[in-house]
C-alpha cells in the first residue's frame, strides 16, 4: 500500500478530533469563556504568569511536549505491524490524548494556575502530593534509563555520530557564552551555531570515530552530571535552543521527503496478537505513549502553559493543537520506518536500536530531497540523539530536585546537589548496564501513561466538583488506569521476574520489576484516595476533602 | 489574509524556537530584581534590615511591583513549580 494513504487516516482524525469533538467538549462541558480572567492576567508578574499570544504558545507547547518519544514509541511498536500502531495513535489521540492535555490546562487555569502537586493536594488528599512525588522520581529514573540507552546505542553503533555530538555540546557552551556573557546578537549567534552544527554532521561522515558502549555511556552520564549541576543558562538553555533547529529541520525535510518519495509500506500491516515483548493489549498501549497520549504533557500544560494563556478560548488551539501536531510527528515516524525496510527480518535486526531504524527511515526520506545518502543518514541519526539528549539533560536536574524534596527533611544529605545527582547517575548506570532496554521502554511508557491516568483522575474530580458531565474524562481514565496497571503487572510478573529467575540480567530485571511494583502501589493508593474524593464530590460536597482542609488550616 | 497568516507563522516559530530562551531571560532578570527588592522591602515580609531611609525613598518606585513580589516570596514552591523554571 502507498504510504500516502496513511495521510488520509491522519486527516480524518485531525478534522473530526480537533474541529468536531474537541470543540464540542470545550464548549459544552468545560464551558470555555473568553470573558473569564485567566491566571496569566490576574497574577501577571512578567515571568511565570505572563499573557502570551496563542500562536507563540502553540509553538512553545509543541516544543515542550515533542521529544524523542513520539518517534521511538511507534518505531518499537511496529513489531505488531503498522496497522495496530496507526489505530492506537489515531484513536488514542482522538478520544484521550487531546482531552488529557486540554483538561490539564483547564483544571489548572480554573484553580489559579496551580501545579499538579497543589492540585492533587487540594482535589485528592494531602498525602497524594507526596505519593505523586515518589511516583515522579521513579518515572524520571525510567526516562533517564530509556533515553540514556537510546543515546548510548545510537552513538556507539554509528561511527558518524560521536564527532558531531562532541561539537554540539561545545556549541551549547559557546552559545551560552555568546548570548549571556559576550552579549552577541541572538541572530548572529544562531547562524554561527547552526553553521557549526550542520558542518559537524557532515564532518562526522568523514571523520568516523568508533567508541565502545560503556565509554559512550560514561560520557552520557558525565553530560548528565554537568547538565544537572551547571546553571541553566550555562548549558541546558543554550543546548536546547541550538538543537531545536536541527530537529525541526529534520522533521520538515522528512515530511517533504515522504510526499515526494510516496514509497510503499514494506513492513507487514499486522504480525501477531502476541509477540516477544508481550500481547498487543496492554503492551502496545504502553509502548506508544507520546503521539497518542502522554502524562508528560499534563506537567507542561499545568505548570507552564496554563499560566500564560491569555484567554480560555486559546486553550484548545494551544494544547489540543499541539497534541495533534505531535500525533503528526508519530505518523511520520511510522511511515518512514514502515517504508524503509525490505522485510520484517531487516527491521527486527535493529529493533533494540531505534536510532538505527530511524536513520534508515528518515535518512531515506531526506535523500528524496537530493541530499547525499551519507549526510541524510547522519542528519537523521543526529536528530534523534539530540532529541534524546535534550530529555536526559533535564531529567537528572529534575531528579536532583525531587530527591531533595522527598528525602531532604529526613536525610539532609539528599539536599546536596552533587550527591543527589551522583546517586541518580549511579542508579541509571546500573539499570542501563544490567537491564533489558525493550522492557525498560515499556515500563517508561507505563509510568508515562499512569501519569496521564492521574491527570484524567484530577480532571474527573474537577468536573464532579463543579457538577459537570465528568463521563468524558472518567471513561478514558478507567481505560488508562486498567491498561497501565495490567501492563506494568504483566511486565513485572510475566517478563522481568521470570527473566531474572532464569539468570538473565538478574539485577537489572529484578530492579525494574521492583520499580514496576512500586509504581502500581503508588497508582493504587492514588486511585483509592481519588475514589473517596470522587464519592464526596458526587454526593454534593463541593469543597476539598476534610483532610486537605485540616492540613491547610 | 496572507499578511495575517504570515504573522501567525512568525509567532508560531517564535514560540517554537525562541520563547523558552526569552522566558529564561525574563526569569534571570526577575531573580536579580527579587534580590534587590528583598534588600529594599525585606521588612515588609518580616526580614529586618537597617537602612529604612533608602527603603522609604525608593518605595514609590517599587510600590506597583510590591504585591506580585510579595506573592512570589511567600508562596510555597514545590517540585512542580521548580520543574517549570
Amino acid at each position: 500500500m502507498n504510504s500516502l494513504w496513511v495521510l488520509l487516516w491522519w486527516i480524518v482524525i485531525v478534522v473530526l478530533g480537533y474541529w468536531v469533538y474537541a470543540r464540542h467538549v470545550a464548549k459544552s462541558i468545560f464551558e470555555v469563556d473568553g470573558g473569564r480572567a485567566t491566571p496569566a492576567k490576574m497574577y501577571m508578574d512578567g515571568v511565570d504568569f505572563m499573557p502570551a499570544n496563542k500562536n507563540v504558545l502553540f509553538g512553545f507547547q509543541l516544543n515542550s511536549i515533542a521529544g524523542a518519544a513520539p518517534i521511538v514509541g511507534p518505531i518499537v511498536a511496529l513489531q505488531w505491524g503498522w496497522v495496530p500502531a496507526l489505530l492506537w495513535l489515531g484513536l488514542g489521540v482522538f478520544f484521550i490524548g487531546w482531552l488529557h492535555d486540554f483538561s490539564s490546562a483547564m483544571v489548572s487555569i480554573r484553580n489559579d494556575g496551580d501545579t499538579f502537586g497543589a492540585l492533587s493536594y487540594k482535589l485528592i488528599s494531602p498525602r497524594a502530593r507526596k505519593i505523586l512525588l515518589t511516583f515522579v522520581y521513579f518515572y524520571l529514573l525510567l526516562i533517564a534509563t530509556a533515553f540514556g540507552n537510546i543515546i548510548t546505542a545510537g552513538i556507539s553503533k554509528d561511527p558518524t555520530q560521536p564527532f558531531p555530538m562532541l561539537i554540539i555540546i561545545g556549541v551549547a557552551f559557546l552559545v551560552g557564552h555568546m548570548i549571556y556573557k559576550a552579549r552577541v546578537n541572538i541572530l548572529v549567534t544562531t547562524v554561527i551555531a547552526l553553521a557549526i552544527i550542520f558542518l559537524s554532521i557532515y564532518l562526522g561522515t568523514v571523520w568516523k570515530i568508533s567508541l565502545s558502549y560503556t565509554t559512550v555511556l560514561i560520557c552520557v552520564l558525565i553530560f548528565g552530571y554537568f547538565s544537572s549541576i551547571l546553571p541553566v543558562w550555562r548549558f541546558i538553555q543554550p543546548y536546547n535552543y541550538a538543537s531545536v533547529y536541527v530537529v525541526y529541520f529534520g522533521i520538515i525535510a522528512g515530511i517533504i521527503g515522504i510526499l515526494i518519495g510516496a514509497k510503499p509500506m514494506t513492513l507487514p500491516a499486522f504480525t501477531s496478537w502476541s509477540i516477544g515483548m508481550g500481547p498487543l493489549w496492554p503492551i502496545l498501549f504502553l509502548t506508544i505513549a507520546c503521539g497518542s497520549i502522554s502524562g508528560w504533557h499534563s506537567l507542561v500544560s499545568s505548570t507552564a502553559t496554563s499560566r500564560q494563556l491569555e484567554n480560555e478560548l486559546d486553550v484548545r488551539p494551544v494544547t489540543a493543537g499541539a497534541m495533534f501536531a505531535e500525533f503528526t510527528i508519530s505518523i511520520i515516524a511510522v511511515i518512514v520506518c514502515a517504508t524503509a525496510f525490505s522485510d520484517k527480518a531487516a527491521y527486527l535486526k535493529q529493533v533494540g536500536n531505534p536510532v538505527g531504524i530511524f536513520t534508515s527511515g528518515l535518512g531515506g526520506a531526506v535523500t528524496s530531497l537530493g541530499f547525499p545518502a551519507s549526510y541524510a543518514n547522519a542528519l537523521a541519526g543526529a536528530m534523534l540523539i539530540i532529541l534524546a539528549l535534550t530529555i536526559v539533560n533535564l531529567v537528572f536536574r529534575f531528579m536532583k530536585v525531587a530527591s531533595a524534596e522527598l528525602l531532604g527533611d529526613a536525610l539532609p544529605i539528599a539536599k546536596n546537589p552533587h550527591i543527589a545527582t551522583i546517586v541518580a547517575l549511579i542508579i541509571t548506570f546500573i539499570l542501563i548496564k544490567t537491564g533489558t532496554w525493550l522492557y525498560v521502554w515499556v515500563l517508561f511508557g507505563g509510568a508515562n501513561q499512569l501519569m496521564a491516568a492521574l491527570a484524567l483522575l484530577l480532571t474527573t474530580l474537577f468536573l464532579a466538583q463543579k457538577a459537570k458531565n465528568y463521563k468524558v474524562a472518567i471513561y478514558p481514565m478507567y481505560f488508562m488506569y486498567i491498561t497501565t496497571v495490567c501492563g506494568l503487572f504483566y511486565m513485572a510478573f510475566f517478563k522481568l521476574i521470570p527473566a531474572a529467575m532464569k539468570g538473565q540480567k538478574v539485577f537489572g530485571n529484578a530492579f525494574a520489576a521492583a520499580v514496576a511494583v512500586l509504581l502500581i502501589i503508588c497508582a493504587l493508593i492514588l486511585a483509592y484516595d481519588g475514589w473517596k474524593a470522587f464519592r464526596k464530590y458526587r454526593a454534593g460536597v463541593v469543597s476539598a476533602p476534610p483532610e486537605a482542609e485540616k492540613a491547610a488550616a | 489574509m496572507i499578511l495575517e497568516s504570515l504573522r501567525n507563522l512568525r509567532d508560531f516559530f517564535k514560540g517554537l524556537f525562541l520563547y523558552n530562551l526569552l522566558g529564561h531571560f525574563h526569569a534571570q532578570r526577575r531573580c536579580m530584581e527579587d534580590v534587590f527588592m528583598l534588600g529594599l522591602l525585606g521588612p515588609m515580609i518580616g526580614i529586618p534590615h537597617l537602612f529604612h531611609y533608602y527603603s522609604l525613598r525608593l518605595l514609590p518606585c517599587y510600590a506597583r511591583e510590591y504585591p506580585a513580589w510579595k506573592k512570589r516570596m511567600v508562596k510555597e514552591r514545590d517540585f512542580f513549580d521548580q520543574v517549570s523554571d
